[in-house]
């Protein structure tokens, strides 16, 4: 089943269960120069340079210097009114999202992995199309869904209690209806990136497993899931990161709750945006930036640290 | 101006108009002129004016008056629904410089309070009309709460969007056969409380919208958005003038409506038809109450407006909703030449005379007679609709002043919730002045209690 470049796929850490050997790494293919290699990477260091870490180190340097003193601005944006509860709103966000993403995606692929291929497929196709309305579309198809006089599902609104749009989209809501948004757009792709990992198990694995006794719940849970793992870590990496930076959609439903319930720094990244924008403070606006490139990397870096993620066999 | 398209028009202009927005970007800072015309004149610096769609007849009109005219004329989203386009334009032009023939030097603003947000540190980018504008002009231009800051006019008011009383003569007949429309706030209540009891699911008005504080608050002189000094403000929701009107208001909770004007739900439950009375914008009465619109009303024929109730302290004030701001930066290379567009478009009888160009009423008063001429016909009770309307015109309480933050997005963000959720508005006139504090600190405003 594994394909010739998998190195970098969750079959390497087999050879430790003292299966078979088939995580080693791949020799490049004879007679192909380094040099053309080089060149790409030399091309996408200079994008990055250029556009990644040129803009991060004006937001470091914006934060830092500022006319009233060194560390002020990072003052000024923990001393903001609106500070505490941007990131109480998106943790609160991430808490739900995080959580629920991870046991349906990692649940639903070790299920999908279960059934017939075509049947398999189907399921994937399906899953995946919530994924096409990214972003703003799905805001908007969203603003009709939340709507109890437009709702195709009005009466589950009714039932809830909810007469009205602004009943709907109520300040406790909204993480909650936040992270419903970021599921359908982000867990039908993240289901694929999973099946494709645990296509990457060798089918000798999973049968001596069978013929030692293991059922489907037992591999499911055994030996599936250990080895794709590092997808998960990897799918929380990029996941938070995404997730601490929420801006469309608050905005775009903040527009479209015509200024009740919302307000424009619901989220820090709003918050930033709004206080550079509205009131010339891009200093302020630089610290929060940090503070959210800071927690980011942290995360990140204790993700990777905790789930080995780079860690070669 | 915002307040005369319906929420639901703004919201699709707001959605498909974000191309608009990106064009501009595109043109303005490519320094381009991209998507704009320029008339004549090649080797003179045209003058840059930045309009709204709404204000696209006035923009014709001035094309066939002034036909040799060197201006760019630039469509934005004229700040709708403080979408925040004016500021964040004019702080990148503070950074990167203003240039003439480039960045705006004429900008028409949707929103009512923010000749106060960019006239203010740390912008200042707006031009003193006293120094361009006889006062003689200047004068008779109504409404200027919002644009006499710290003893400059930062602004002319385009049009008066005083509140009135807007009364159903129908269902008031059906309803209160032996009675006049209220012209007290208490009375306005007891005939709510009436309501209520007698004929549930009518309404004497609508509550929990971001503009109210505009309509109760702003119409009682409540001072907890006045300015009262150079970035000072009072900000007392424990003065009487808050706590009155607020007790009343909730003494007939029952008969304001939750809905908001041309939502889905507004217009599903035909909430305009169950509107006995409401105080609102002089605009609403041909805004809301047509028939068969998108807002299913009950048709302007059987709406009159009254003068606006008099204050709990027996002042003759009243509020004002919406309406639009002309400005000159302070930046133009031809502020003369900018002050006087601006006053064209203010005063013209070609423009603010003729309802076909203009929707609202004129805020320029000798322009006012020549509009209202226009009402005739469409409301009940004509005459004393016309008077009412001219009179409330006259009445904007000037101690609800423009601020470098929004009061409608406020109440809309932290009063709405709890109101939707049915609390009361005397508690939540404490949340309400609470964040408008807050809002003010963090501007750089000193506050102030009593």
């Amino acid at each position: 089943m594994s394909l010739p470049s998998a190195a970098a796929v969750p079959g390497e850490r087999i050879g430790r269960r003292g299966s078979r050997a088939v995580g080693r790494r791949e020799r490049p293919p004879a007679g192909s120069s380094p040099t053309a290699g080089y060149f790409f990477v030399a091309l996408y260091v200079a994008l990055l340079a250029l556009l990644g870490i040129a803009p991060v180190g004006y937001a470091i340097y914006l934060a830092l210097a500022n006319s009233h003193g060194f560390g002020s601005s990072f003052a000024d944006a923990f001393n903001d009114y609106r500070f505490v509860p941007a990131f109480e709103h998106v943790l609160e966000f991430m808490g739900l999202w995080l959580v629920s993403q991870t046991i349906l995606v990692v649940g639903l692929t070790l299920m999908l992995h279960n059934l017939a291929p075509r049947v398999g497929a189907a399921f994937r196709f399906l899953f995946y199309i919530p994924g096409a309305l990214a972003g703003a579309a799905s805001v908007i198809v969203w603003l009709f869904m939340l709507d109890p006089t437009a709702s195709p599902f009005a009466f589950v609104l009714h039932w809830l209690g909810y007469a009205q749009f602004d009943n709907a989209v109520a300040p406790g809501n909204l993480p909650a209806i936040f992270a419903i948004m970021a599921f359908w757009t982000g867990a039908g792709g993240w289901i694929v990136v999973m099946y494709g990992a645990l296509n990457n198990i060798p089918h000798e694995l999973i049968e001596s497993a069978q013929i030692d006794g293991a059922n489907a719940f037992k591999t499911a849970l055994f030996i599936k899931l250990p080895l794709i793992r590092k997808w998960v870590v990897y799918m929380l990496v990029l996941s938070f990161a995404g997730g601490t930076q929420l801006f469309v959609e608050p905005t775009v439903l903040g527009s479209a709750a015509l200024g009740v319930g919302i307000s424009k720094y619901w989220s820090p990244n709003q918050l930033a945006w709004f206080v550079a924008s509205q009131y010339d403070e891009v200093n302020e606006a630089a610290a929060i930036s940090v503070v959210l490139l800071v927690l980011g990397l942290a995360i990140a870096a204790l993700l990777v640290w905790r789930g080995r993620l780079f860690e070669a066999e | 101006m915002k307040s005369f398209m319906s929420r639901r028009v703004r919201l699709l202009a707001l959605l498909a108009g974000a191309a608009v927005v990106a064009a501009l970007v595109a043109a303005t800072a490519g320094g381009s002129s991209a998507g704009v015309s320029s008339v004549s004149g090649k080797t003179a610096t045209p003058l840059v004016v930045w309009y709204d769609a709404a204000r696209a007849a006035y923009v014709k009109e001035y094309k066939a008056t002034h036909p040799h005219a060197n201006v760019k004329w630039v469509l934005y989203s004229g700040d709708n629904n403080g979408d925040g386009t004016l500021q964040s334009k004019f702080s990148l032009y503070n950074r990167v410089g203003w240039k003439a023939g480039v960045s705006p030097d004429v900008v028409f603003d949707e929103e009512n309070y923010e000749a106060g947000w960019l006239g203010l540190p740390p912008f200042n980018d707006l031009a003193d009309l006293k120094q361009y504008v006889p006062k003689s002009v200047w004068s008779k231009d109504q409404g200027l709460g919002d644009c006499l800051i710290n003893g400059k006019l930062l602004c002319l008011r385009n049009d008066n969007a005083a509140n009135v009383l807007w009364v159903n003569t129908k269902l008031w007949k059906q309803f209160f056969p032996s009675e006049n429309p209220p012209t007290t706030w208490a009375q306005y209540a007891a005939d709510g409380q009436a309501l209520v009891k007698n004929h549930p699911g009518y309404y004497i008005g609508e509550f929990g919208q971001p503009w109210d504080a505009e309509t109760y608050l702003w119409g009682n002189e409540c001072p907890i958005n006045q300015a009262v000094g150079n970035q000072v403000l009072l900000d007392n929701p424990n003065s009487p003038n808050c706590t009155t009107i607020a007790k009343l208001i909730d003494s007939a909770l029952g008969a304001f409506t939750h809905d908001g004007p041309f939502t889905t739900a507004w217009v599903n439950n035909k909430t305009a038809q169950h509107m006995v009375m409401d105080v609102g914008a002089i605009w609403q009465g041909g805004a809301i109450y047509p028939s068969g619109s998108g807002s299913e009303g009950p048709g302007t024929n059987v709406m009159a407006a009254y003068p606006p109730p008099v204050a709990t302290n027996g002042a003759h004030v009243t509020g004002s909703i919406g309406g639009g701001l002309w400005m000159v930066t302070s930046h133009s290379s031809q502020p003369k030449a900018a002050a006087a567009l601006v006053q064209y478009m203010v005063t013209s009888p070609k423009i603010q005379g003729d309802p076909a160009v203009t929707q609202g009423l004129p805020a320029y008063a000798p322009d006012q007679d020549a509009w209202l001429k226009s009402l005739n016909g469409v409301f009940a009770n004509p005459e004393a609709t016309i008077a009412a309307i001219k009179a409330a015109a006259g009445e904007i309480w000037t101690g609800w002043s423009p601020v470098p933050w929004s009061v409608e997005s406020i109440f809309g963000n932290t009063v709405t919730p709890g109101l939707v959720g049915g609390g009361t508005f005397s508690s939540a006139l404490a949340t309400l002045a609470g964040n408008i504090k807050s809002a003010a600190q963090s501007a750089g405003w000193q506050v102030k209690s009593h």
